[in-house]
């Protein structure tokens, strides 16, 4: 106790005092602030590369392929060239996937079966071929592909080969039969050489039989003898085994399998940025738009004829939000939309669309229909009832009383509203990637497309200057957009002048109003709640397939560590800055901190993930390279805002009266603040540690654009719907929901206990 | 010695709200500061209980210097306008509060807490929280609150203003009386002149930021310093005209056809000046009269307020009120010929204001 009061004396003294809040400021500016914009920076310094990369012609080219399980798998090549035929050598070299290119773990590279080719010009076909090298520096060259539609050129798929019968000076070589309906004939290659490339001068044998699968060779002992096949089609197009041989001490020397190239595409870069910009700008006003019209009648539902069950739907329409976004993102796609063949259709699951467009625009409905509803009760709440009522005795029917006098008074709430609902829904990464996941679609949004490159970047830094002019460009047009629509929403003239009262009386007697109430409703059980919590369902029915959960929960205590901590570093910087912001004497210094504070709230969360990431990177003052400690840096800037909000908005609405009497009957700044002040604010605080501890939960954007590498149980949780583990990422994302939960039962607990 | 200020100013942005002030307050005396909206009375008290900061000047707590000091270091309790009860705190709880952040032993708090609350005479509603509480028990609830830190200066700000009528009447005599058996110093706001004269040892006129006077009851009703104080403390008639003659017993004004016998004064004969006479010292009869101290008019308009009436009378002297006794009043009819008149000792003679005299009289 006596310790107590002693901590609070200190922290009471003046210095103390404002020494500290110096150092919230400081570290906000400096720590928070400058890192999620740091991007505009890069752009001046890094114009020439941006220039390079982005805006000339040059092409995206996308390369994903199968694992390598080889034991002593050492990293993977990417080549291109524009010769159909090329053998991959240092010339064709585009990419490096090793753990020395990309300091990461060994299991990290051999995880990474993508890349992004970025370097070759956009008006050439080119063909890739993908490496996989082992310890020994024995390679094996998967199929080649070609982003060319033009060309009619076609590539075997590889075989494999394996060696048996060792007798004596004698091996067979087996290896799987071509399944090419062009096949024109085996080469069988030899060398003593075991790092030999295949060639004219070391064919040893030609099969023209597609069902012959081995062949008998003379290997005297002792001596080295390796040998390679090849399938050749009628276009002279080859694919090649890997390798097998014995060295010249009569030892086993084999090359890894080779991996199976299994998709390219190319777009040029400039397109793909566009592309996936446009996609997240539709799809977001357009939920938006959706999110409105059913949101208003909804508001004003759940206000004006104040239901019995008012609550319970309030909760009902709140508690999606708390979801991490990853888990919804999945449960909508897995209700809507149609599952790749591989997996049975869900029980129960409506999979009636495989458009991209279709199911991002209903899954952002899902996250941002409680942002609309929200804001739009709230302000119909305060908005007295007695308007209606005089425009009602003035004659006026209910809609016309709606329309012109109730409508015009709540643009501030509509700002608001359509703020967080374009700023939720334009920030979404987990749930998009989770979704597209979900319906094998390799469509991107910005978001998304920010979570690709930076993921491919790890292997490919020329990546960077793209995802920086990416990122930038999200920023803007998020910050653009989100003012148009204020200045739209505030200066619009509504079309309130005129007035149709026949018309407008049919549209307030019989069904019309009813028939509206129940579309409402259909609109919010079939597009928001069902979607949102079909996981459960999907989870609970059982499943053939066992369900593995350790490596989820793995990720599910270190995503719940990270928001533990975040979420106390949030609160600690975020009560005093909202101080600051409501109570600071100089009104102009509390306002541009208001402002700057709700910057990161605007960006979306993988352009400022990206944005630290790079700053963390680049300045070299404070060195912190600790994955783990950037992805907190991360989202404590992302949530920062929930606390100051909630922190200033619940001070402006109590009197400094309060705590200037405190202070007067003798409490020291810190007892005013704890007795009083915080037990008064308590439930505003409680309000935003638990958003921020759900969105850092939740959160997939910034995550995987600081760090790839970061398993955080959302970003688990994708990487399992990518691999198509449906089930086990179905039982997750129900597990992480009910944490989430419990955690927030916790916290609220914790709070209501520590006043 | 109790409460010093010295010359002391606080300004907001361009808003001068205190400008070279400096009182000295007497250990148990109760001062009400009286003034118009805006005049800077708040703000005095804010800045003597340490929630502003001064631009310059000094404020003195039984001798020392405590200019600097933070609230809770100078012993000086605030009381807003809205008692600020804490209202997630019982009145037990806003009662113990003082006592518990300065860490008092709990039997000695229990004592104090206790008693103040026997004091203000809400020991049975212990458990009631502010919300619960009526306007005069919320005012009780505050001031044990404040008098359980032992405190020596009390800060009121228009204590009363939240009370209906009745109540305010039979509290202000209570504020007072506790005030002065606990033997504290009080600075009590107000911006009614009638509370101020009913409990206050001294008055301090506020207007603008500046102190205009200070005076007992007695002397600022009866001897105002200018036309503002006059007028503000019971309303006053006034004529402007130019002196014409004086001695030690009083002096002549010429205000256009009118002779006006007053008070003596320093100012020399031939001075512009205007004459200020309160209302309440004002007679009617009915007739026109003519001569020395008499202005014929007709009865505009008759107010009653119980035992007095308010008159409003048109004359060629301008527009003039009385307040005379209700059954005087009643003798008379709106409409009818009637004559003010006034002794020369209730007619007080004042230098022209400086920015005039409407500009003078003006409230707000």
């Amino acid at each position: 106790m006596a310790r107590g009061r002693r901590l609070l004396e200190i922290l009471s003294k003046k210095p103390v005092r404002k020494g500290w809040y110096i150092f919230v400021i400081l570290f906000f500016l400096l720590l928070i602030l400058l890192p999620t914009v740091y991007v505009l920076s890069y752009l001046v310094t890094g114009w020439d590369d941006v220039s390079n990369y982005v805006l000339s012609d040059k092409k995206s080219s996308t390369l994903e392929w199968t694992k390598s399980e080889d034991e002593l798998f050492a990293g993977y090549e990417a080549h291109a060239s524009t010769d159909p035929n090329f053998y991959p050598d240092a010339s064709t070299l585009e990419i490096l996937i090793n753990p020395l290119s990309g300091h990461v773990s060994l299991n990290t590279s051999r995880s990474a079966t993508s890349t992004i080719v970025n370097t070759l010009q956009a008006d050439q076909g080119h063909f890739f071929r993908v490496l996989v090298v082992d310890d020994n520096g024995l390679r094996a060259v998967s199929n080649a592909m070609s982003d060319d539609v033009s060309s009619q050129l076609s590539f075997p798929s590889i075989i494999y080969l394996t060696v048996s019968n060792i007798s004596g000076d004698d091996l067979t070589l087996n290896w799987t039969r071509s399944e090419d309906l062009d096949f024109q004939r085996y080469e069988v290659y030899y060398s003593t050489d075991y790092g030999f490339v295949p060639g004219p001068g070391n064919r040893v044998a030609n099969i023209t039989d597609s069902q012959s699968n081995s062949t008998t060779v003379f290997a005297p002992q002792p001596g080295s003898h390796f040998y390679r096949v090849r399938v050749v089609n009628s276009q002279g197009m080859w694919a090649e085994s890997n390798q097998h041989g014995i060295s010249s001490i009569g030892e086993k020397v084999d090359s890894p399998v080779p991996v199976s190239l299994q998709y390219t595409f190319s777009e040029s870069t400039l397109d793909s940025i566009t592309g996936a910009v446009t996609l997240s700008f539709q799809v977001s006003v357009v939920a938006t738009l959706i999110d409105f019209v059913v949101g208003l009648p909804l508001a004003w539902y759940l206000v004006r004829k104040s239901p019995r069950w008012k609550d319970q739907l309030n909760t009902l329409i709140d508690v999606p939000l708390a979801f991490p976004t990853a888990a919804t993102g999945f449960s909508a796609a897995l209700f809507w939309g149609m599952t790749p063949g591989i997996v049975d259709k869900p029980l129960g699951a409506l999979s009636i669309t495989s458009s991209p467009v279709i199911l991002l625009t209903l899954l952002m409905v899902v996250f941002s229909f409680p942002y609309m509803v929200r804001p739009l009760a709230s302000i119909l709440e305060e908005l007295s009832v007695e308007y209606d009522t005089v425009a009602g005795t003035c004659g006026a029917s209910k809609f016309t009383a709606a329309r012109t006098i109730t409508l015009p008074l709540f643009r501030a709430g509509l700002v608001t509203a359509v703020t967080l609902c374009l700023a939720k829904t334009l920030s979404e990464t987990g749930g998009v990637m989770a979704a597209l996941a979900t319906i094998s679609s390799r469509e991107v949004n910005a978001t998304a497309l920010i979570g690709t490159w930076k993921g491919a970047s790890v292997f490919n830094p020329s990546l960077v200057p793209g995802l920086a002019f990416l990122s930038f460009l999200l920023i803007m047009l998020s910050l653009t957009l989100i003012m148009v629509a204020k200045f739209i929403i505030m200066r619009a003239k509504l079309p309130i002048k005129k007035v149709w009262p026949k018309f407008e009386r049919r549209l307030s007697r019989g069904w019309v109003p009813k028939a509206k109430d129940v579309a409402v409703f259909l609109f919010l059980i079939i597009v928001v709640l069902l979607p949102a919590f079909y996981i459960f369902g999907y989870a609970a029915t059982p499943q053939a397939q066992h369900a593995d959960l350790a490596g989820f929960w793995n990720s599910l205590a270190y995503s719940f560590f990270v928001a533990g901590i975040v979420t106390l570093i949030v609160l600690v910087l975020g009560i005093p800055m909202g101080i600051l912001v409501a109570r600071h004497k100089n009104r102009r210094v509390a306002s541009t901190l208001d402002v700057l504070s709700n910057i990161p709230f605007v960006v979306p969360t993988a352009a400022l993930g990206f944005s630290l990431g790079l700053f963390w990177s680049t300045q070299s003052i404070i060195p912190v390279t600790s994955e783990i400690l950037i992805i907190i840096m991360a989202h404590i800037a992302f949530t920062y805002p929930y606390v100051v909000r909630n922190v200033v908005g619940a001070l402006e609405q109590l009197s400094p009266e309060y705590e200037e009497t405190a202070r007067t009957l003798g409490a020291k700044p810190m007892q005013g603040f704890r007795r009083v002040t915080f037990p008064l604010i308590k439930m505003s605080i409680l309000s935003g540690a638990i958003m921020t501890f759900t969105r850092s939960v939740g959160e997939t954007g910034a995550t995987i654009a600081v760090s790839p590498e970061a398993i955080t149980a959302p970003v688990y949780i994708v990487s399992l719907i990518k691999s198509g583990s449906y089930y086990v990422a179905g039982i997750s994302s129900a597990i992480l929901i009910i944490f989430s939960f419990i955690v927030i039962l916790l916290i609220r607990a914790l709070i209501k206990r520590g006043a | 010695m109790g409460l010093e200020l010295r010359k002391i100013s606080k300004k907001f942005g361009e808003v001068v709200a205190l400008s070279d002030v400096s009182i000295r307050i007497e250990k148990g005396e109760y001062l009400v500061i009286l003034g118009p909206t805006g005049a800077g009375k708040t703000t005095m008290l804010r800045v003597i209980a340490g929630l502003e900061e001064l631009d310059s000047g000094d404020i003195l707590l039984d001798d020392k210097i405590v200019t600097k000091a933070d609230p809770e270091e100078r012993g000086v309790v605030y009381l807003s306008q809205t008692y600020s009860l804490f209202p997630h705190m019982n009145v037990l709880e806003n009662v113990e509060f003082g006592p518990k952040v300065r860490d008092w032993n709990p039997a000695n708090r229990e004592r104090i807490v206790s008693e103040m609350l026997n004091l203000v005479r809400l020991q049975d509603r212990v458990d009631a929280f502010p919300h619960e509480l009526s306007g005069g028990m919320k005012q009780r609830n505050a001031l044990a609150r404040a008098l359980s830190t032992n405190v020596r200066t009390l800060l009121l700000d228009e204590p009363l203003r939240a009370l209906d009528a009745r109540l305010r009447l039979s509290l202000r005599t209570e504020l007072r009386r506790m005030s002065k058996d606990l033997g504290i110093t009080s600075l009590h706001v107000t911006h009614d002149q009638e509370e101020a004269i009913t409990i206050a040892d001294r008055i301090v006129i506020l207007r603008k930021g500046k102190i205009v006077q200070i005076g007992t009851p007695a002397e600022i009703y009866d001897n105002p310093v200018s036309p503002f104080v006059q007028h503000f403390v019971g309303e006053a008639n006034f004529f402007c005209g130019t002196i014409q003659e004086k001695n030690e017993e009083g002096s002549l004004v010429k205000c256009d056809g009118l002779k006006v016998s007053a008070t003596a004064t320093d100012i020399p004969v031939g001075s512009e000046v205007c004459v200020g006479v309160k209302t309440e010292r004002c007679h009617v009869t009915r007739g026109k009269e003519e001569g020395l101290n008499k202005l014929p008019g007709t009865l505009e308009r008759e107010l009653f307020l119980g035992r007095l009436s308010s008159i409003e009378i048109s004359s060629e002297y301008g527009n003039l009120k009385a307040k005379v006794l209700a059954e005087v009043s009643a003798t008379m009819d709106e409409g009818e010929d009637v004559t003010l008149h006034f002794d020369r000792d209730q007619a007080i003679v004042f230098p022209i204001p400086d920015e005039g005299l409407e500009k003078e009289l003006e409230v707000e």
